[in-house]
């Protein structure tokens, strides 16, 4: 098949989700013989999406890329005042003032449009990845019955999800693929279920996910834990990620158990969190680091009220750990409960009865450190993922023909 | 036998449960503990309250008014004067009383009639949304349909 994915930024460097998600899904279809191309921005900085990379066409991975120019970086305090403007009832705001908004939002690319018209005859089928962003609307609305179109929404409940702006683009599309059961069923309710849709989720390749596990050797040496027992969290390290909440508790913990254990943070520290004795901040590491860490760990803590799938949750898995994870996330509790990889919290009272159980019961945490390798390998294994992805895009493009 | 009582995992996560609900029962975690470390988490997820959430407190207020008859002084220089004083009082007092229980039922019969106003337009205001809310999803439906047969005539032609 001749595929083209559209997202809004593309790059191995850059560590967004949704970026990450695409450059696989790319990759390893390219891998598996399809013909690949990725429209995309020039960003590398998705505050302002100043262009970064030269435009033009390259290559990465076996994928060709095609960039795109911004029409001018992003004015944060501007967007900001829209934004709250905007999200005050977010069904109330007039047309153009929400269209407005989605180019601030941005990567807002003048020559996308154009682009499109004078290449969608190329490609078989169009993806589609984060409804959020200016590149997936404009994408859906403006290939909406000219090419088969999947679209990967990348959602979770936030105040944008119910902008009427997303209305058509969700309602376009020819295909869903959703990461968990959670993302489909928080699609459903807000947009019904038009599309042709399943469960995809996202693959992982086990074997590099795991080829610097070294039980925590190289990561002690380097922060210089020593042998302290410690937990870790990886990811943006951002209010809205919860990890302030994850310090102030674990502090709690700490203070009302009286037991020696480290807090090690693993990311890039987008709200400084100031390290302590119990708290390290190692920020942006290697992958190496990042596998030793996580292989070394007592187990994973994931505090994060909105996620559409968590990739450090099959990344831990996979290398035997268990979780610690935010229940109030409907995503993150439902891979945690299909997995028996881990435990649910959503109180204090959980996370320390939670949190004293896994380190008084070390063979309880490698059960569930366990359970949850073998899940990843039933259900993410790339092998096991890429025959049902493909043959997604098959019947959804073999119907919207039809329908042609 | 449940799953729960021959699985570990199960076994596991049904015991730190109840570990956690003991510990709230029993007060080793106070109720206001979680809440102040649910600080961040409702700054950051909160919902807007209720819309006529302000109309119910102060239906909630009027309930709460209470009418006080504050006691007439007795006291006089007069000579028997204290004695008139007492019987004029009492029969003020007999009176006040009166009053604040009939405005006490006045208060109960407007607090009631507000409750019930406010509960119907709590309940219009949800229907006329629910029928608002259908009515545009019809609409983007059939735009969206629309959008996409205009595709596929461009791409046809």
């Amino acid at each position: 098949m001749r595929l083209l994915y559209v997202v809004h930024r593309y790059h191995p460097d850059i560590p967004g989700g949704a970026e990450i998600a695409c450059r696989l899904f790319a990759t390893q279809m390219a891998a598996r013989g399809h013909d690949v191309e990725v429209v995309t921005s020039c960003a590398r900085d998705y505050m302002t999406w100043a262009d970064v990379y030269p435009p033009g066409t390259s290559e990465i991975d076996g994928v060709t890329v095609h960039r795109l120019s911004i029409a001018s970086p992003r004015d944060v305090e501007r967007f900001n005042l829209l934004s709250a403007v905007v999200r005050h009832d977010p069904r109330l705001v007039p047309w153009d003032r929400q269209e407005r908004w989605l180019e601030e939002q941005g990567p807002f690319l003048p020559s996308l449009e154009p682009w499109l018209e004078e290449n969608y005859e190329r490609f078989d089928a169009v993806v589609a990845f984060a409804y959020l962003y200016f590149t997936a609307p404009t994408v859906l609305r403006v290939l909406a019955g000219r090419r088969p179109l999947l679209f990967h929404p990348c959602a979770h409940e936030e105040w944008t999800l119910h902008l009427p702006l997303y209305d058509t683009p969700f309602r376009v599309a020819d295909g869903m693929a959703y990461f968990t059961p959670e993302e489909q069923a928080l699609v459903h309710g807000r947009f019904g279920d038009r599309a042709h849709g399943e469960v995809i989720g996202i693959g992982l390749d086990t074997a590099a996910a795991t080829r610097f596990a070294d039980g925590g050797v190289r990561f002690r040496a380097e922060t210089g834990i020593g042998e302290r027992q410690y937990v870790t969290y990886v990811g943006r390290l951002d209010r809205s990620k919860g990890v302030v909440e994850l310090v102030t508790w674990f502090r709690e913990f700490c203070n009302r158990t009286g037991r020696d254990l480290v807090l090690a943070l693993l990311g890039d520290p987008v709200h400084p969190i100031e390290p302590v004795d119990d708290v390290v901040v190692a920020g942006v590491v290697s992958e190496e680091v990042r596998q030793s860490a996580v292989s070394g760990a007592t187990c994973l803590v994931h505090p994060s009220y909105f996620e559409s799938f968590s990739m450090v949750l099959t990344e831990t898995w996979a290398l035997g750990r268990p979780v610690l994870v935010q229940g109030r996330c409907a995503v993150l509790a439902g891979q945690t409960a299909r997995s028996q990889g881990g435990i649910s919290y959503v109180g204090y009272a959980e996370f320390e009865a939670g949190l004293e159980r896994i380190l008084d019961d070390p063979a309880l945490a490698d059960e569930m450190g366990r359970r949850g390798r073998a899940y990843v390998h039933r259900e993410y294994e790339w092998e096991a993922l890429l025959p049902r992805y493909e043959a997604l895009i098959t019947d959804m493009s073999a119907v919207t023909t039809r329908e042609r | 036998m449940s799953d729960a009582d021959t699985d570990p995992v199960d076994r596991a996560l049904h015991e730190i449960e109840a570990s956690a609900e003991a510990k709230r029962t029993s007060g080793e975690i106070p109720a206001d503990l979680e809440a102040r470390l649910d600080t961040e988490f409702r700054d950051i997820v909160g919902t807007p309250p209720p819309p006529l959430d302000h109309v119910a407190r102060l239906i909630g207020q009027l309930r709460d008014f209470s009418f006080e008859i504050p006691e007439p002084a007795n006291s006089s220089s007069i000579p028997g004067g204290q004695l008139v004083h007492r019987m004029v009082s009492s029969t003020l007092r007999r009176h006040s009383e009166l009053q604040a229980a009939q405005l006490q039922q006045l208060r109960d019969l407007v607090a009631d009639t507000l409750d019930a106003l406010e509960r119907d337009i709590a309940h219009g205001l949800e229907e006329l949304e629910e029928r608002r809310r259908r009515a545009v999803s019809d609409l983007r439906a059939e735009l969206a349909e629309g959008w996409r047969a205009a595709g596929k005539r461009s791409s046809a032609g």
